[in-house]
C-alpha cells in the first residue's frame, strides 16, 4: 500500500509540474471556443491520430487572427484507438475541458461517442469512409471521407481503361475495407475482368506462398487494398516475387513510404489534399499528412467559419445552429476542391489516381 | 460527475473481468489468454440478441453464459490435459480462433464493420438509459461476483483448486480428479466473462472484434497480477488502478504536443515499479 501512496505521490507532484502556456493563452479577453478531438496518438493507428492533429493545428494557425469574435483552441485526448476508453474521454472533454466541438478518426470510434455528442448537444466530426446512402450518426454528426465502394470503383474503372485482365487483389479483412470484398467482386464482373481475391486478416505477415500460387494461376495484374504495416509487407513481398510495377495498384494512404520504395506506382487514394498542403505539412510537422490531415484541416476551417458566422455578443452558437448554418450554406471550400455537405451530414471527396516517380506523386486523374 | 460514472462504470466491466480471471489464474494456477475471447462472445451475444433478434439485455446475458458454458466445456476438456506454459499458449490460440470468426463470419458479426445501436438494459418498463442507473446495475453485478468469488474462494470446491493449483499431482494422488476441476473451473470463469462482455456492449452500443483481440487478454491478466492473484480484493484494486492510472494522467497538465507520449511512458514506468516493489501484486496471496 506504501507503494500505490508512493505512485499517486509522484503524480500529484508532477501535476505541480504542469504546462503554465495555457494560461498565457488565457489573457486574451475574447471568448473561447475549443475544438477538441480525440484521436491516436500513440499505439499503432498513431499515424493517423497525428496526421488528424497535424491538420487542424495547420488549419488553426492559418485561418485564425485576433480580430475574430473568438479565441480558438485545440484540445486533443488520445485514445491508443482503444474503443473501451472513447465515453470516458469523451466525458471528461465535454465537462473537465468545456469542449465545443468534437472530432474522432474512424466510423467505429464515432459511433461509440456519437450518443454523447447528441446527449451533450455538441457538434461531432468524424474522418470515415462510408457512403452517403448511410444513417447519420448523431444529430449533430459529420463525416467526411472518400467511401470505399468509390475508391474500389477507381480501381476497376482504372483496370479496364487499360485493358488490363487477370488481376488479383489482396484485402485485408479490416474496418470498412472488409466488406469490400463483395463489391470489388461486382464491379470486376461487370467490366468482364478476370480476377482473384485474397483476404486476409489483420497480423498476417507472409503472402509468398499465396503471391506464388496466384501468379501460377496466371495472373499477372496485383492490387494491394489494406493498411499499413500489412500493406507494406505485401508490397515488398510482392516486388521480391518479381512483380513488375506497371502491373502493380495499390490502395494506399502514406504515401511517404510508397513514394520512397516504389518508384512509378500508381495508387488509388483518398483526396489527401494539393500538392502543396501535403508538402508543407510534411515540412512544418514531419508528418505524412495522407491519413486524413487534410478531412481534419477541412473540420477546423468549417468550424471557425460557422462560429464565426454565427457570433452573438455573450452567447455562443448552439450545436443545432451550427449543423443548420452548414446544411444552410451546403458547400464549403475544402481540401479537396469544393466539399457538398449531404442531408445525413456526410461530406464525400472523390478518389484520385496518382503516380509515383523520383519520389514525387502527381495526380493522374480526379 | 458524468466523467466519474463513466470510469466508474469501465472499472465496475473491468473489474468483473478480472474476478473471473482470478478464478481460474489465481484459484486454480490455470494461466488463460483466453478471456477476451470470452469477453467478446458475450458481447456479441448481447449485441447480437438485442439488435438482430430483439431480446431483452437480461436473457441475452443469459444466452452469453450458455454460449460462453459450451464453448467453454468444449475447449476445457482439450486444455485440463496441457499444464502450465502450454496451457497460456493453447488458451491465447483459442483467443486468436475467437477472433478470427468474429472477424470474418461476416453474416452474423458484421466482420470488421461491428454492430452498433445496442440497447440499454430495461426491466419492464423501466429502461437504465441513464448512466447513473446503470452503473447501479454494474456495480450489483460486481458484488454478485465479489461474493461469489469470496463464496467459492472458502467452499471445498476453492480449497481443492488450491491444492491443484500448489502440486496437481499431490491433488490427484488424495483422489481428486484435477481435470474435472479444471475443466469446471474453465467454465465458470468463462460464463462470468461473457456478463463483463454484455455490459460493455450495452454501454458502448457499437462493439467489432478489435475490442477482443489477444492483447485485451494480456491486459486483463496485467490487471490481476498488478492487483495480486488469488485475491478478489486485488482483482477490483488491479482494475482500478489499470483503467483509472491513464485517466488520472491526462490531468497532469503535460504539454499536448507531446502528452499522449509522456503519459505512456509514465503509466509504463509505474507499472513497472510497482512490479519491481510488488512482485507478487498488491493483495496477492499466491505468485506465480
Amino acid at each position: 500500500m506504501k507503494k500505490l501512496i508512493l505512485s499517486l505521490c509522484v503524480i500529484l507532484t508532477l501535476t505541480a509540474c504542469k504546462d503554465e502556456k495555457k494560461n498565457v493563452a488565457q489573457a486574451d479577453t475574447r471568448p473561447v471556443v475549443k475544438l477538441g478531438a480525440i484521436l491516436p496518438l500513440t499505439g499503432s493507428q498513431a499515424p493517423m491520430g497525428e496526421a488528424a492533429k497535424a491538420g487542424m493545428q495547420k488549419a488553426l494557425k492559418e485561418n485564425t487572427n485576433p480580430n475574430q469574435h473568438y479565441d480558438y483552441q485545440l484540445v486533443f485526448e488520445d485514445n491508443q484507438a482503444k474503443l473501451p476508453s472513447m465515453p470516458t474521454i469523451a466525458n471528461k472533454m465535454v465537462m473537465q475541458d468545456n469542449i465545443d466541438v468534437l472530432g474522432t478518426i474512424t466510423t467505429a470510434m464515432a459511433r461509440v461517442i456519437a450518443p454523447i455528442s447528441d446527449q451533450k448537444e455538441k457538434v461531432l466530426y468524424a474522418f470515415s469512409i462510408e457512403q452517403e446512402k448511410y444513417q447519420r450518426f448523431g444529430k449533430y454528426a459529420f463525416t467526411q471521407g472518400t467511401s470505399i465502394e468509390a475508391l474500389s470503383d477507381k480501381f476497376v474503372e482504372s483496370f479496364a481503361k487499360n485493358n488490363q485482365d487477370n488481376i488479383s487483389i489482396f484485402v485485408e479483412n479490416i474496418g470498412v475495407l472488409g466488406p469490400l470484398t463483395s463489391y470489388l467482386k461486382t464491379k470486376l464482373n461487370e467490366k468482364g475482368i478476370n480476377h482473384k481475391i485474397n483476404e486476409f486478416n489483420p497480423g498476417e505477415t507472409d503472402f509468398r506462398i499465396a503471391i506464388e500460387k496466384t501468379k501460377a494461376d496466371g495472373y499477372t495484374n496485383f492490387g494491394v487494398f489494406a493498411f499499413p504495416p500489412e500493406r507494406n509487407i505485401i508490397m515488398k513481398q510482392l516486388l521480391e516475387a518479381g512483380i513488375s510495377y506497371n502491373n502493380f495498384y495499390s490502395f494506399s494512404l502514406d504515401m511517404d513510404y510508397v513514394a520512397e520504395n516504389y518508384d512509378g506506382i500508381k495508387t488509388i487514394t483518398y483526396n489527401c489534399g494539393t500538392e502543396d498542403f501535403v508538402e508543407s505539412i510534411q515540412k512544418e510537422y514531419n508528418i505524412d499528412s495522407t491519413y486524413g490531415s487534410a478531412e481534419f484541416y477541412d473540420f477546423v476551417s468549417m468550424m471557425i467559419e460557422a462560429y464565426e458566422a454565427l457570433y452573438k455578443e455573450g452567447q455562443k452558437p448552439t450545436a443545432e445552429e451550427i449543423v443548420s448554418y452548414i446544411h444552410n450554406k451546403k458547400e464549403f471550400p475544402c481540401m479537396s476542391g469544393q466539399c457538398v455537405v449531404h442531408s445525413n451530414g456526410f461530406i464525400i471527396n472523390d478518389p484520385i489516381l496518382r503516380i509515383y516517380t523520383n519520389n514525387k506523386w502527381k495526380t493522374i486523374e480526379e | 460527475m458524468e466523467y466519474l460514472i463513466n470510469l466508474a462504470i469501465l472499472f465496475g466491466i473491468y473489474s468483473m473481468l478480472a474476478l473471473s480471471l482470478n478464478m481460474l489464474i489465481g484459484m486454480s494456477g490455470l494461466v488463460s489468454l483466453a478471456q477476451a475471447a470470452f469477453y467478446g462472445i458475450g458481447a456479441y451475444a448481447t449485441a447480437i440478441g438485442m439488435t438482430t433478434f430483439g431480446l431483452g439485455f437480461f436473457t441475452t446475458i443469459i444466452l452469453g453464459i450458455v454460449v460462453n458454458a459450451i464453448l467453454a466445456f468444449v475447449v476445457g476438456k482439450i486444455l485440463a490435459r496441457f499444464q502450465g506454459d502450454y496451457y497460456a499458449i493453447v488458451s491465447a490460440g483459442l483467443s486468436i480462433i475467437v477472433f478470427s470468426i468474429l472477424q470474418n463470419w461476416k453474416t452474423v458479426t458484421h466482420g470488421p464493420l461491428g454492430i452498433f445501436g445496442i440497447g440499454k438494459p430495461a426491466i419492464g418498463s423501466y429502461t437504465f438509459y441513464s448512466n447513473t442507473a446503470f452503473l447501479g446495475l454494474v456495480v450489483i453485478f460486481t458484488i454478485v461476483l465479489y461474493a461469489l468469488y469470496q463464496w467459492i474462494n472458502h467452499s471445498s470446491f476453492g480449497r481443492v483448486l488450491k491444492a491443484l493449483r500448489e502440486d496437481e499431482k499431490l491433488a490427484q494422488s488424495m483422489g481428486y480428479k484435477t481435470k474435472h476441476f479444471k475443466s469446471v473451473i474453465f467454465v465458470l470463469s468463462a460464463s462470468l466473462s461473457g456478463i463483463a462482455g454484455a455490459f460493455f456492449a450495452s454501454y458502448i452500443a457499437f462493439i467489432d472484434p478489435s475490442s477482443f483481440q489477444l492483447k485485451e487478454g494480456i491486459f486483463l491478466f496485467t490487471i490481476i497480477i498488478v492487483g495480486g492473484l488469488s485475491s478478489a480484493r486485488g482483482s477490483v484494486v488491479g482494475a482500478l488502478i489499470l483503467i483509472s492510472l491513464p485517466e488520472v494522467l491526462r490531468f497532469i497538465g503535460l504539454p499536448y504536443e507531446t502528452a499522449a507520449q509522456l503519459q505512456q511512458m509514465i503509466y509504463g514506468a509505474m507499472l513497472l515499479l510497482m512490479m519491481i516493489f510488488k512482485p507478487q501484486g498488491l493483495f496477492g496471496k499466491y505468485r506465480m
